[in-house]
């Protein structure tokens, strides 16, 4: 790894416990530390510097080799983050001691080599780390070798070793064999949120089933592999919006990992995850009661140390920020949902270039709708700008395109009637290439034309009822009624019929449903 | 539990070397661990023996040995590649952590490489692990490296690959049991046993070798089965041939060090077997200078170069009837078994011990030739080369003999007698020999002038059964043409043994 901004990136990273284990490890080795005096300054820089870097390190011999010194600090940063490791991770400390049976064997110490074997052989067989099993049955095999000389025979043979070992490898293809539909399901899920058509539902339907009978055909042979299996299922669930089934599974999913704490600790974003599946079931069941509990579960795993790699807090900064900004939005309390904004906007300031665009998507998509609620349309495009002026590829097509629609309506609440003709002639353009094009998509550029555009002053209500009651008929096909995941459309119609704020139209519909 | 035992730290101390301890002691300065520690340290490195009463603070026990062992995993951090890949591969979960994830890639995909240099499969299939976890990220941001599906096809080369290893791996284990039971091919039917084994699809052709690894392990089975069936060109080809190929792969030398060590080895005893003592003396030089390779940077490897190398110095002092330098050789020899005590694996000292005996026999010593082979009768193993074993017991018989044991002379006779009705395998040779001693132990009790008659009678029907090519390797465990000469002519069995390879000394 060369140095370059990526040093400085990882300075950054570090948490203030990682910072004082370097600082403390530093320490250790007497005198002036060049590559110390260069992580204070980088530290303490917003963005990464070099001329700054150069600048002010001028008088000093280093300079000349900045690169080298770079690349010390950057050795070091590791080294430390290494023992750090090893201090707070179970399996890091497996990883460790697994050292010591070939140090005491290098020795000729075999019966202690023997005695820390044993011991760690078993806390890596608890916790199902296959490849640190593989290692320490790779040295005993050597170790059973040696005893043999000493006449010991009283452990494993080299047979039963060498069934152990391919039990793990089967062990590993058969997570790897959950692992492939997995990676097909997440294949559509980048693009889709929930399915919007048969087809959708018959791809999904068929990982579906080639997963359950994968798991009859195979076993499920570890509770790793047990944890992705349900995941897949629950995730096919998720995206058929199967709410009842997607309950049971998650449910059962966090049990499972809840029973065996170890399996956790391995596998921390799937717990993370299975809690955002278990809040949305709780939106959309209105257990909002439940739902702001599970939140708060969320919040509190990102205190503890089992998740406090960055990736796992910015999933749970994910999922519990957005969730909550989501449940608020629900049941129309979009101000409280407001209120969170400020929190989430410095958590993407800290991670936006880590956080995954399919995340970024939902982020910008659910802020724009919270600013939408409460009435605060210019923010709101600030957000919808960022979706659609960006690129995002084949990624989570389904927010693109209803954001856009969107769009539209918070141009329309803006008054801007310029632009919004030449918005609205883009828009059905853009919709007309779509491979794939919804019904309720033509039924809201019809309608939304006959009461923006056209501008019938005098029958704007009645065009507003007869929008909605075009919805209601096209949202009696289950996948087109999908669509009011993204924004609640009847209760915009409904503002506009009954001349009431948004949030309001919301929480009359929640009250009169 | 608690299962670090006093005698284990003790032990622990005791095994460092000096670069160790220094290196300890400036960690421990350095990460200011108590003082105590340090002075327990010390206190255990002073003593000479073990004494139990110093160990009374169990919590210090197990800090101290805890740190020991932290000190010597940074020791040698950097000079263990399995250490340094272990390192790299932390590195790369935690930038995967810090979501450092081009970091990650770069890291992966070099160390993905020298896992595959080293043929460490264990090690890649955990890479691909976290590729695998990378991947999924990376198509988030529609970066792409690699696909699942090629990762996993990867994989199950990886898996078949380590397989294959293991397979190799076990049938190596098989032969080398074998093989220590009994060395040489005694009977047709040990014979049938290596041609099956060398005929198994394993082991007839190199199809079935997936890795570097494996074809290793397939010439040292080869190796082992021709030196016991005493096809010495073929096993030498093997040994060459196996040389090669970590030569040319010097990451697999660190990888698989012992067999290295081992084919050295063997290449020293095919020039003995083939009675080439100045080639001997070259191989035995070059497993000497290859001491100081940095794979055999261990205690058990160093000392297994040493005691290879000793073993053979010796038995050429021996066959060379060079008294004053293997006497030199033994002094060592006793040195280090005194050192390294129980690091000294059985079968190692066995031989030693049996190479002795034959030593003082040879040099006449018979006394001390008895201390020696009752050594090798009293280990315990019986299954543990049984070869050994089974000649020490007839040596036994002769020294008892010699030293004119005649009350213990018969019931060791008879006792043995009924051992080799339960025997598997043996030579012919042990036979006669059994039954001429048996014959020698009757006419010294009763008419000591009719032994020069029943050794002329010996030398006669032993020149018929050596007819047999197998019955040549009895030579090897103890020259028994040269003792009846010996007796026939009155001349030093010494003597007459380094006459008979004076030819040898020359290639």
């Amino acid at each position: 790894m060369k140095p370059s901004n990526q040093l400085f990136d990882l300075i950054k990273s570090l948490t203030p416990d990682e910072e004082f284990h370097f600082n403390n490890s530093s320490s250790i080795q007497q005198g002036e530390k060049n590559y110390i005096k260069l992580y204070n300054f980088l530290k303490n820089q917003d963005e990464y510097d070099e001329d700054a870097v150069k600048q002010h390190f001028k008088n000093e011999v280093f300079i000349q080799h900045l690169a080298s010194e770079k690349n010390q600090l950057l050795h070091h940063v590791l080294k430390s983050l290494r023992y750090y490791r090893y201090e707070n991770s179970i399996s890091a400390q497996i990883d460790e001691e697994i050292k010591n049976i070939q140090i005491l064997f290098n020795k000729s110490l075999y019966k202690q080599s023997r005695k820390q074997l044993s011991i760690i052989k078993k806390k890596a067989n608890d916790r199902e780390l296959f490849y640190s099993l593989l290692d320490i049955i790779e040295l005993e095999k050597v170790l059973t070798d040696m005893e043999a000389y000493y006449g010991d025979i009283n452990y494993k043979t080299i047979d039963e070793l060498i069934e152990e070992e391919n039990d793990v490898f089967l062990k590993i293809e058969n997570c790897a064999s959950f692992d492939i539909q997995l990676a097909k399901l997440n294949a559509i899920s980048s693009k889709l949120m929930i399915a919007r058509n048969k087809v959708d539902v018959s791809e999904i339907d068929m990982i579906l089933k080639e997963t359950i009978k994968l798991a009859a055909n195979e076993n499920i042979l570890s509770n790793k592999s047990n944890i992705i299996y349900l995941y897949t299922i629950g995730l096919c669930y998720r995206l058929l919006n199967k709410m009842e089934d997607v309950y049971k599974i998650f449910s059962d999913l966090i049990i499972e990992m809840e029973n065996k704490p170890e399996i956790i600790s391995e596998m921390p974003n799937y717990y993370i995850l299975s809690h955002g599946s278990l809040i949305r079931y709780c939106a959309l069941k209105k257990q909002y009661n439940d739902g702001f509990k599970l939140i708060d579960k969320l919040k509190s795993l990102s205190l503890n140390k089992m998740f406090i790699a960055t990736d796992l807090q910015i999933s749970i900064f994910s999922q519990s920020l957005i969730t909550e900004m989501l449940l608020y939005s629900y049941i129309g309390q979009h101000e409280q949902a407001k209120k969170i904004i400020p929190l989430v906007i410095k958590g993407l300031e800290k991670y936006e270039s880590k956080i995954n665009n399919e995340e970024l998507l939902r982020i910008y998509h659910t802020i724009a709708m919270v600013y939408f609620g409460v009435g605060e349309f210019n923010k709101s495009l600030h957000w919808l700008n960022k979706i659609i002026n960006q690129n995002f590829e084949d990624l989570r097509q389904d927010t693109v395109r209803i954001s856009k629609l969107i769009y539209l309506i918070v141009h329309f609440e803006l008054g801007n009637d310029d632009l919004l003709q030449y918005i609205y002639k883009s828009t059905v353009r853009f919709i007309n290439t779509q491979k794939n094009q919804y019904k309720f998509e033509t039924v809201f550029l019809n309608n939304f034309k006959k009461i923006a555009i056209s501008k019938k002053e005098s029958k704007q209500k009645e065009s507003y009822q007869t929008f909605k009651d075009e919805l209601i008929t096209v949202f009696k096909d289950k996948y087109e009624k999908n669509a009011l995941e993204f924004f609640n459309f009847y209760a915009w119609l409904d503002s506009k019929i009954y001349n009431i704020t948004f949030a309001d139209a919301i929480r009359v519909r929640k009250e009169n449903l | 539990m608690n299962l670090i035992s006093n005698k284990d730290l003790y032990d622990l101390v005791k095994s460092l070397s000096k670069s160790e301890k220094r290196f300890l002691k400036l960690n421990a300065s350095a990460t200011k661990i108590p003082i105590e520690l340090i002075s327990f340290f010390n206190k255990i490195e002073t003593e000479d023996v073990y004494s139990p009463e110093h160990y009374k603070i169990k919590g210090n026990l197990e800090n101290l040995y805890n740190f020991i062992l932290k000190s010597l995993r940074l020791f040698y951090a950097d000079s263990s590649a399995s250490f340094v890949i272990k390192d790299e591969i932390t590195n790369v979960l935690n930038l995967f952590d810090k979501a450092q994830y081009k970091q990650c890639r770069k890291i992966l995909n070099k160390q993905k490489q020298e896992a595959y240099l080293y043929e460490r499969f264990h090690f890649v299939l955990e890479l691909i692990g976290l590729e695998k976890m990378l991947i999924t990220i990376e198509n988030q941001f529609n970066i792409i490296n690699n696909t699942l599906i090629n990762l996993i096809k990867e994989e199950e080369e990886v898996i078949k690959k380590a397989k294959n290893l293991g397979e190799y791996a076990l049938l190596y284990s098989k032969i080398n049991l074998n093989t220590r039971q009994k060395n040489k091919a005694k009977t047709q039917q040990d014979l049938d046993s290596i041609a099956s084994f060398l005929n198994s699809p394993l082991l007839k052709n190199e199809k079935l070798v997936y890795s570097n690894k494996a074809l290793i392990i397939y010439h040292h089975c080869r190796s082992v089965l021709f030196c016991r069936c005493q096809d010495n060109e073929s096993r030498e080809t093997e040994c060459q041939l196996l040389l090669e190929l970590m030569d040319k792969y010097p990451k697999l030398i660190e990888e698989m060090p012992n067999r290295y060590i081992t084919t050295l080895n063997n290449l020293i005893n095919i020039a003995f077997e083939e009675r080439k003592f100045k080639t001997c003396q070259t191989r035995i030089n070059d497993l000497q200078n290859k001491a100081t390779y940095k794979a055999f940077n261990t205690t058990d490897l160093q000392l297994k170069i040493i005691t290879n190398v000793l073993n053979a110095q010796l038995t050429i002092h021996i066959n060379t009837g060079n008294s004053i330098e293997a006497e030199k050789t033994v002094v060592e020899i006793e040195n280090i078994l005194k050192k390294y005590q129980e690091k000294i694996n059985k079968e190692e000292e066995i031989v030693f011990d049996y190479i002795i005996a034959i030593m003082h026999t040879y040099f006449g010593n018979y006394k001390k030739a008895q201390h020696y082979i009752t050594k090798v009768l009293s280990q315990g193993n019986k299954m543990l080369r049984e070869d050994l074993q089974s000649f020490a017991r007839i040596i036994n018989i002769g020294l008892n003999y010699e030293l004119n044991n005649l009350k213990q002379l018969n019931y060791i006779i008879l006792t043995l007698k009924q051992n080799k009705s339960h025997q598997i395998s043996h030579f012919k040779t042990e036979n006669l020999i059994l039954s001429y001693f048996e014959k020698l132990a009757e006419i010294k009790v009763d008419k000591k002038e009719n032994e020069k008659v029943i050794f002329e009678s010996f030398k006669k029907d032993l020149a018929e059964v050596m007819k047999d090519p197998h019955e040549d390797n009895v030579n090897y465990y103890f020259e028994i043409e040269s003792y009846i000469n010996s007796k026939l002519t009155g001349v030093k069995m010494s003597e007459l043994v380094s006459e008979k390879y004076k030819q040898a000394t020359l290639s």
